[in-house]
């Protein structure tokens, strides 16, 4: 799957550097230099003069990296596109693209949440934390507890006030 | 309110199932919350301490208020978080006699309540006539709703163009500066867009 290249011209065609990343449960993903580098962590690594060929990623699972590296791989590549066709046209495609991936349940979108955030990829740490508050917008505390499961740590007189404090927020 | 509905239902949650540590760490809640509005972050602020804690947070909360009236800023500390609830801006500000050092965002600090005596927007103009109201009020949108007493009311959107540059509070891209106040009146149906002096006139 890391090694698959798509049928477009990627800007960072045969001749780039490679990188293997090593997921928690030892999978290895073959990824060029660009589609690496859309990860911050990885970017400071290389830049810090980090010298193996694997680099190993501790927090993030194989289900989840190729998930992830699904999602630099086509920004990578829609990027370039913007830069060949003009702005409008990519950028619908990136923002169709990426309601269709982040189309995931809860448990997928915690993990690729943990994934973002590790890695620091900011474009998919603000896709997913966006589907988190469209989860959000809308639904009452209860509801929210129930979805993420989180446990409600309030005494029942702690919540009665700060209910009554946001009661404008429940009208 | 019943909260045993609540407490039943934490206990269900088994100690398994509570996996979620990225809704409890604070920077990842920070980037989610900033994505809601006033009232899903007062709403949010509800489901558990370390959510209230993130959620009240004062930058939160300024930017959830900020973003749909483009404000530049929010000065002082409200008395109360319904404060935050969209749209108090809209309405407080007609009501307040503006003098000079005032800012609407130090005015929405000031006035959490809700005001819609449009004759004061009149007096503050007029009495101040060097502010110019044909030079400093447009018309924006229009909307007409019933009152309790089946009247037909007319909403005016005006923008105000305040002649002190000192005392902006909303800077656009194109350093447009104005803000929206709402009018309300329901007697002048008629004189709904003509223009805002004329509604102001017919109904004083």
């Amino acid at each position: 799957m890391a090694s698959s290249s798509s049928s477009l011209p990627s800007p960072s065609s045969s001749s780039s550097k490679k990188f293997i990343l090593r997921s928690s449960d030892g999978k290895h993903f073959e990824v060029d230099e660009a589609v690496a580098l859309q990860s911050e962590m990885i970017k400071q690594m290389v830049e810090d003069g980090f010298g193996g060929d694997v680099i190993p990623l501790l927090n993030v699972s194989s289900i989840v990296l190729s998930k992830v590296i699904d999602y630099c791989k086509k920004h990578v590549e829609l990027d370039f596109k913007k830069k060949m066709d003009g702005d409008n046209e990519a950028h619908e495609e990136i923002k169709n693209w990426d309601s269709e991936y982040i189309n995931v349940g809860v448990d997928e979108l915690y993990h690729l949440i943990m994934a973002a955030n590790y890695l620091h990829i900011k474009g998919l740490l603000d896709l997913t934390c966006q589907k988190v508050a469209d989860i959000i917008k809308g639904k009452q505390p209860e509801q929210i507890r129930k979805i993420f499961n989180i446990e409600n740590d309030f005494t029942p007189e702690e919540e009665q006030e700060i209910r009554k404090e946001h009661s404008w927020a429940f009208e | 309110m019943d909260f045993s509905g609540d407490l039943s239902s934490a206990t269900v949650i088994s100690p398994m199932n509570s996996n979620f540590p990225a809704f409890n760490c604070t920077d990842i809640l920070r980037s989610i919350f900033q994505n809601l509005p006033p009232s899903d972050l007062a709403r949010a602020a509800c489901v558990c301490h370390l959510w209230n804690s993130v959620a009240s947070d004062r930058q939160i909360q300024t930017r959830a208020f900020k973003s749909p009236w483009k404000l530049k800023d929010v000065i002082g500390n409200p008395t109360s978080t319904s404060f935050w609830r969209d749209n108090s801006l809209g309405r407080f500000a007609i009501s307040h006699r503006l003098v000079r050092g005032d800012t609407v965002a130090s005015l929405a600090v000031k006035y959490c309540v809700q005001w819609e005596n449009f004759h004061n927007i009149f007096r503050i103009l007029s009495r101040n006539p060097t502010w110019g109201i044909q030079e400093n009020l447009r018309i924006g949108d229009v909307y007409f709703w019933l009152n309790d007493l089946a009247q037909v009311i007319v909403s005016v959107r005006l923008v105000i163009f305040l002649p002190f540059p000192k005392h902006v509070f909303y800077g656009g891209k194109l350093l447009i500066r104005y803000s929206t106040f709402f009018i309300r009146c329901g007697r002048c149906m008629r004189h709904k867009f003509v223009n805002p002096q004329k509604i102001i006139y017919k109904c004083r």
